[in-house]
C-alpha cells in the first residue's frame, strides 16, 4: 500500500508524515542491520593484521580484493542514502524536522506520540 | 535552577568524576602495556591509540595468512625504482657484495651483516599477501632470514621496544615494536619466488612485516637501531610515514 502510493508520487497527509511508512521503514532496518554491519566487516577484511586473528573474515569474502569493491559499493550505498535521507528531511521540512531530532519533540501543533 | 535538581547535579557530578578517573587508569594501563603509539597525539591520535591498543590486545601473537604455490601473483608487481645515487649504483655494480645491514643501539654485540652472512642463517619462506594502502596487491614468496634470529643474535637488551630500521634511500626509515620485530613471519628477505630479491621489490634487503600495510616494508635496509624511546628519532612520531600523514601502525 505504502508502495502504491508512493508510486503514484502522492503527498502523505501531515499527520501520515510524522510516523514512518513501510518503505521508510524497510530502508532504514536495511542501513542499520545490513549496509553498517557489512561495511565494517568488509573493512575489516582489508586489514592484514585483524585477518591474521580471524582468517574467516575475508576468506568468505573470496578474499582482500573481493572485500576493497565490496567495501567501495557498500560504501556508495551508503552515500546515496545519506543523501536521499537528507533530502527527504529538506523536503519534509527542515527546521521542524531538526528540532524534532534535538528536542525529542515534534512540532507544536502535532499532538505527542506515545 | 529551574530545570536542574540538586540530585541531578551531584549525578553528574560524580559520573564526570568518575570518568575522568576511568581514563586516568586507562592511559596508566595503556602505559604500561605498551598500548600507546609514538603518533598518540594531534587530530587522529585517538583514533590511532584504539586502533593499535585494540589490536596489540587482540593479534599479537597471531599469523598473517599464507598461501599455497599456485596463489602466487605473476608477475610479482614490482613498483620500485633503483634508487639514484651513486652509492647504490657502485653496491649493484658490485652484485651487492658489500652491501652491509648493521645493527646498534640496546644491544649487547653491535655487528654489521653482509648479504651472504644473513644468508648463512638458515632461511626460511613465507608465502604471504604484500597489500598497498594505494589499493593494489601481490602474493608472494618471501624468502630471508626471521628478524628475531638477528636480534638474538646481536642481544637484545630486555627493555627494548622497538626497532628502527632505515632505507639507503635518505629520510625512509621506520619502526615497528618487539611484538612485530620478534614475531616469527617478520623478515630480513633477500629473495622472493625461489630467486634474488629483483631491486624492484627493494632487493637486496627488504624488511618484510606482513602483519601490516606494504609501506612498513620497507625497501634497500642499510642499518637498524634498538631502543625504547621513538622522540629522538626524525619528528618523534615513530617513522617518516606519520610525518607524511600516514599511521605509524599500519595493521589498519
Amino acid at each position: 500500500m505504502a508502495l502504491a502510493s508512493h508510486l503514484r508520487f502522492e503527498r502523505p497527509s501531515e499527520a501520515e508524515a510524522w510516523s514512518y511508512n513501510l518503505l521508510q521503514r524497510l530502508a532504514y532496518l536495511f542501513v542499520i542491520f545490513v549496509l553498517f554491519p557489512f561495511v565494517i566487516w568488509t573493512g575489516l577484511a582489508m586489514s592484514p593484521a585483524f585477518v591474521s586473528a580471524v582468517p574467516a573474515a575475508v576468506n568468505v569474502l573470496g578474499g582482500q580484493q573481493s572485500a576493497r569493491t565490496l567495501h567501495f559499493f557498500v560504501s556508495l550505498a551508503l552515500v546515496l542514502f545519506l543523501l536521499i535521507h537528507v533530502g527527504m528531511v529538506w523536503f519534509a521540512g527542515f527546521r521542524s524536522r531538526m528540532r524534532a531530532m534535538i528536542t525529542g519533540r515534534g512540532a507544536s501543533t502535532h499532538t505527542e506520540r506515545t | 535552577m529551574s530545570g536542574i535538581s540538586r540530585r541531578k547535579l551531584i549525578t553528574t557530578g560524580i559520573a564526570a568524576a568518575a570518568g575522568v578517573a576511568g581514563l586516568g587508569v586507562a592511559d596508566r594501563m595503556a602505559q604500561k602495556y605498551g598500548l600507546v603509539p609514538p603518533d598518540h597525539g594531534g587530530i587522529w591520535g585517538l583514533g590511532e591509540t584504539l586502533t593499535y591498543a585494540s589490536q596489540r590486545m587482540l593479534t599479537r601473537h597471531s599469523l598473517a595468512r599464507e598461501f599455497t604455490r599456485d596463489k602466487i601473483s605473476k608477475p610479482p608487481f614490482a613498483n620500485e625504482l633503483a634508487p639514484p645515487s651513486e652509492e647504490f649504483k657502485r653496491l649493484q655494480a658490485g652484485r651487492f657484495a658489500d652491501w652491509r645491514l648493521s645493527i646498534d643501539g640496546m644491544v649487547a654485540r653491535p655487528a654489521s651483516f653482509s648479504l651472504d652472512q644473513l644468508k648463512s642463517y638458515p632461511a626460511h619462506s613465507q608465502i604471504t599477501m604484500l597489500q598497498c594502502e594505494e589499493g593494489w596487491s601481490y602474493i608472494a614468496e618471501w624468502i630471508g632470514v626471521p628478524l628475531s634470529q638477528i636480534l638474538q643474535a646481536v642481544e637484545v637488551h630486555p627493555q627494548a621496544k622497538y626497532v628502527v630500521y632505515f632505507s639507503i634511500e635518505p629520510d625512509w626509515w621506520d619502526s615497528v615494536d618487539m611484538a612485530d620485530a620478534l614475531h616469527p613471519q617478520t623478515f630480513l628477505a633477500y629473495g622472493l619466488n625461489g630467486d634474488e630479491l629483483p631491486v624492484g621489490n627493494g632487493g637486496p634487503l627488504r624488511l618484510r612485516v606482513p602483519r601490516q600495510v606494504g609501506y612498513k616494508s620497507v625497501k634497500f635496509i642499510t642499518h637498524m637501531t634498538v631502543t625504547d624511546n621513538l622522540k629522538t628519532f626524525g619528528k618523534g612520531l615513530g617513522s617518516a610515514s606519520p610525518e607524511g600523514g600516514y599511521a605509524w601502525y599500519a595493521g589498519l
